[in-house]
């Protein structure tokens, strides 16, 4: 059944609304955090900067003026207009030391008609009027006043070089000399744009000379051609003069606001990126969801054999719950057949209790009829039919003693037995058997050894096996019987090099009732198997088709401890160790 | 004493001026009006007072000199190494002279302009008037260079310059008793313009801006560039013209103003601790990533290499009036290997220019015969030729008579990689060579400069 809503969709639907809704929250965060720079940045301290800058503006003029009124007032300074060879040394001087700056350009005298008459070059003197005055004019220029000063231009920036202002004021006549004229401080307007700075808010401010003729002069000294968006007006600096300026946050939040743009990109990406991963990973889980559905399917089912595919290392849940599945199979497998076993035992039981009263006993009288008739029998022939029939009764007396070993197993006492004493009954009792098929039975390992078990039932076991491996040898072939000790357990190896089995009789030849061969009964394995498991041991078969077989009995190897034990429990029950063999009935 | 008279007469009226301004005077005017009291006047103080700072006499005594040469370099300020390694030279060239029997005996006076033209005016005075200077020299600022020119005009005194570059000086207001044996800056951007017009075919670039100081260098240097620009045909749209004010602390305004308008090529025609506090700024932008930067005249200096450090800005062209690693030739490894053993570190270019201005006049003073003939001596000087450090081989330089400007051919390199001149970390490579007569000015741009028309 599909479902009607992915896990993997709600935890993609839930990372997006987290993902998108951060995002969300940071952009109005962001937001809220720049206005609030911006109001800080430009709003706060902007009339502060800008009155800083009108004073510093105003007091480079005044400054000027000052400097000007030094040579102005001087008395010798008319001499550069009426003689000037007769202006003394001095104040040629003091007039090249005052023109010596690098923001003057120099220093120039008009004569009364406002004519230029005479220039001291300064230290950024060049061109016109230095070394030629015919291009040179005040002609077309604004003038304004400020106190007894005259304001005189900008001269624009041009091809004859930066611009310019000249800040004029006349000469001052004393008692004997009646000289009209003025004196003037040539400027580099650059000297003043300059001083239009921020402090702290590069590219935010931006300030502008608005000159007395309406044009805007950058703090470069360079002519804005173009009135910028947003312009404001300023205060006035000079009569005329003003300080504009442009809010521009956008200049130094720009890099924020690719930032964040760049954030809302990167964002949509990961959306995306997101919605693909949890799309690629929903089919990749739903597929290994659905095999995981289909496996318990499957087992409900009844295939019992189905079985997830993994790696051998877990990557992920899905991986540890596969390998979980299929722990949960296996046990629920051998479960399962355990109960059937214990089912099988159980019917066997009870068919078996009611053969040994139903078959043993008239099997008994059975014999001792046989027994009575062949001795009184003088035909040969019959009586050696009557001694076939005594076999027959035999074999199957050891049938029904085998089903009720099985059926009711009965542990024996168990007792520190030599190996010795075992390997030499097993080759005792299977001696006619190899002998017949040709067979050689040997023995390894350290007889020394010993088991703590139940002797009968470790000699019944280990015949059985050597019987098995003798019957699946071909004439010539050779069983061995091995022990070797391993840690607090002994082991006794049966090898043969007979016919060996498929993997698919190996995995059910201890199944009650399997048996490949048309006289086996299919218990005698079983028997062993289950004998062994009850004297606290292991039972490993290993074969392969067309070379061998080789049984591994493990038991607790005898020691200190199970000697003590043993000796204890053979106080309490001395008589328990013949039960074994022991019909109940009987 | 020479002079003490005329100095005597002088302070008084000093002293007026002073006592007349009274607390009108700026504490910096009264403090500098001093300081010209105590240098015109020093005789007035007891002899065993130490001479005014920067003065030194260097050659013969005066009792012995055929020839009293007065230099005025800057030692103060800004461009102090230029005046300092200018000394080295001169130094250098006394020495040669020294070794050379037949060389008239020169007595050589240098003192400290401070790169104002108010002072070395005054100071040119005195040489004139109290050392009895036959000829005066120097001169770094293009600003002070003019006015002390113009003063050799009207003195009739030669002046021989050594550094200052401002193509005027032999253009237009050029004269007779002006002398340049350095390169100036029409050399230097008539080689720059023919860079750019080879620039251009590579790169295709269009945009130009000029950034120079707001003095006479710069504006003559930004006309010149205009001027050579026209004649190779190269065209170009101007994007932006910048004048910061020479010695200007802090050229942010300007490089942001170029950040915002970016040029394809900006040409800086800013020198010594100007261009390098230009770099300094205008590194930590990205200036440098958005245009190529040229300084054709002075860039190339060797304290500017130096002070670049391990890793020059991309794509910087520079220039300068003399290089410590060209020309290759065996006279130039001389005058620097001669350079450095005298001073211990690398000339920066006005050393070879001081260097070459004794030289020339030595050689003048001997083929005039006698120094005190000015009118000899200019001739001598006129065509005069001479094998300086900065002659590339089978070059011999020469000075223009039309023109009286040394004739000089120019190299533009680039920054490479060079450890061979320590400290510098780089130095100039991948050189153009532009040959002495393919820069000099035509007749015709001459007389357009001169406002000479032919009718």
């Amino acid at each position: 059944m599909k479902p009607r809503f992915s896990l993997v969709g709600r935890y993609t639907l839930l990372s997006l609304t987290l993902m998108v809704g951060s995002i969300a929250l940071l952009s109005a965060l962001y937001a809220a955090v720049s206005d609030l720079l911006t109001e800080r940045l430009a709003g706060e301290r902007l009339e502060a900067q800008v009155a800083g800058n009108v004073n510093r503006l105003t007091s480079f003029i005044e400054n000027r003026i000052y400097q000007l009124e030094t040579l102005s007032t001087h008395p010798s300074t008319p001499l550069y207009l009426s003689y000037n060879d007769a202006v003394p040394e001095g104040v040629k001087e003091l007039v090249r030391v005052e023109a010596d700056s690098p923001d003057l350009y120099g220093v120039l005298f008009f004569d009364g008609n406002e004519a230029l008459t005479d220039v001291i070059p300064g230290q950024a003197a060049s061109g016109s009027p230095y070394w030629d005055r015919e291009s040179w004019t005040l002609k077309g220029l604004p003038t304004v006043t400020f106190g007894n000063s005259e304001i005189i231009g900008p001269s624009l920036p041009g091809g004859d070089g930066p611009a310019w202002l000249l800040i004029r004021q006349p000469l001052r006549n004393s008692a004997d000399q009646a000289i009209k004229g003025s004196i003037g401080l040539h400027v580099r307007l650059a000297s003043l744009t300059e001083l239009m700075r921020t402090e702290n808010l590069a590219g935010i401010l931006t300030f502008f000379l608005r000159t007395p003729a309406g044009d805007l002069i950058d703090a470069t000294g360079n002519l804005q051609t173009t009135t910028p968006e947003a312009l404001r007006t300023g205060p006035e600096v000079l009569p005329g003069w003003r300080i504009d300026y442009v809010v521009s946050a956008s200049e130094i939040l720009s890099p924020l606001r690719d930032a964040q743009l760049g954030l809302y990109a990167l964002a949509s990406v990961m959306v995306l990126g997101t919605v693909a991963l949890f799309w690629a990973l929903a089919r990749s889980l739903r597929r290994r969801v659905a095999r995981l559905t289909q496996g318990a399917e499957a087992f409900a089912s009844g295939d019992l054999k189905f079985r997830l595919s993994a790696p051998k290392n877990d990557k992920d849940e899905i991986d540890v719950l596969a390998h979980a599945f299929n722990a949960m199979a296996d046990r629920l497998q051998e479960m399962i057949q355990r109960t059937v076993q214990a089912e099988k035992l159980a019917v066997l039981g009870e068919f078996a209790t009611g053969v040994a009263h139903e078959v043993r006993n008239p099997l008994a009288t059975i014999k001792l009829t046989v027994q009575a008739l062949e001795k009184g029998e003088a035909d040969d022939q019959r009586r050696d039919l009557l001694i076939s029939l005594e076999d027959e009764i035999d074999r199957l007396n050891r049938v029904v003693g085998n089903l009720l070993d099985y059926a009711r197993p009965v542990a024996g006492a168990p007792q520190p037995v030599d190996i010795r004493r075992i390997f030499r009954h097993a080759s005792v009792l299977t001696s006619g058997l190899a002998e017949t098929h040709h067979v050689t039975v040997s023995t390894s390992g350290d007889p020394r050894q010993s088991v703590y078990a139940s002797p009968d039932q470790v000699i019944q076991c280990l015949v059985n096996l050597v019987a098995n491996a003798i019957q699946a040898c071909e004439p010539g072939g050779v069983v061995q019987l091995r022990t070797f000790r391993n840690g607090d357990r002994t082991t006794v190896d049966v090898t043969d090099n007979g016919s060996g089995m498929h993997e698919s009789v190996l995995q059910r030849v201890t199944e009650p009732f399997f048996t490949t061969r048309q006289e086996g009964t299919g218990l005698g394995l079983s028997i062993t198997h289950q004998l062994i498991k009850l004297n606290g041991g292991d039972l490993l078969i290993q074969s392969t088709k067309g070379e061998g077989t080789t049984v591994s009995v493990t038991l607790p190897a005898a020691n200190s401890d199970n000697l003590l034990m043993a000796h204890n429990t053979q106080k309490q029950r001395p008589a328990d160790n013949r039960h074994a063999f022991t019909d109940p009935d009987h | 004493m020479p002079g003490l008279r005329a100095r005597l007469r002088q302070a008084p009226i000093i002293l007026c001026t002073i006592t007349f301004l009274g607390g009108l005077l700026t504490n910096a005017s009264v403090a500098f009006v001093m300081l010209l009291v105590m240098s015109s006047g020093h005789a007035t103080v007891p002899a065993q007072v130490t001479p005014f700072v920067g003065r030194a006499e260097l050659g013969a005594p005066e009792e012995t000199a055929d020839a009293t040469v007065a230099c005025m370099f800057p030692m103060t300020g800004r461009s102090a190494n230029y005046g300092k390694d200018s000394i080295v030279g001169i130094k250098l060239a006394l020495e040669e002279l020294a070794a050379d029997p037949d060389s008239p005996r020169l007595r050589v006076i240098v003192d400290d302009s401070r790169s104002k033209s108010s002072f070395a005016v005054r100071m040119a005075e005195d040489f004139i008037h109290q050392d009895h200077a036959d000829i005066l020299c120097g001169m770094v600022s293009s600003g002070v260079g003019m006015a002390v020119s113009r003063l050799a005009k009207e003195r009739k005194t030669i002046l021989i310059g050594t550094d200052h570059a401002s193509s005027r000086a032999t253009l237009e207001e050029g004269h007779k008793y002006y002398f340049r044996v350095s390169s100036d800056t029409w050399y230097s951007h008539a080689a720059g313009a023919r860079y750019l017009k080879e620039l251009q075919q590579t790169n295709g670039w269009n945009k130009l801006a000029f950034l120079g100081p707001d003095y006479e260098y710069g504006r003559v240097a930004w006309r010149d560039l205009q001027q050579a620009l026209g004649l190779v045909g190269v065209d170009y749209e101007v994007t932006g013209t910048y004048w910061p004010k020479l010695y200007e602390p802090d050229y942010s305004l300007y490089i942001q103003a170029l950040l915002e308008s970016p040029p394809d090529v900006l040409v800086v025609s800013l020198w010594g601790g100007d261009f390098t506090a230009f770099i300094e700024q205008a590194r930590t932008t990205r200036l440098f990533k958005q245009m190529r930067v040229a300084n054709l005249d002075a860039g190339g200096d060797y304290e500017t290499l130096v002070s670049l450090g391990p890793k020059a800005p991309e794509g910087l062209i520079l220039s300068a009036r003399h290089h410590v690693n060209w020309p290759d030739t065996q006279l130039n490894r001389h005058f620097v290997n001669r350079f450095h053993a005298l001073s211990g570190h690398y000339p920066s270019y006005p050393a070879q220019g001081a260097y070459a201005g004794i030289l020339t006049i030595a050689l003048a003073i001997r083929k005039a015969g006698k120094v005190t003939d000015t009118e000899a001596m200019i001739s001598a000087l006129e065509g005069l030729r001479i094998r300086l450090p900065k002659d590339p081989e089978g070059y011999v330089s020469y000075i223009d008579p039309g023109t009286h400007q040394i004739v000089q051919a120019q190299a533009v390199g680039t920054p490479v990689p060079n450890t061979h001149y320590p400290p510098a970390q780089v130095m100039l490579g991948n050189w153009h060579i532009y040959d002495a007569e393919s820069l000099k000015p035509s007749p015709a741009l001459v007389k357009k400069r001169r406002g000479e028309y032919d009718n």
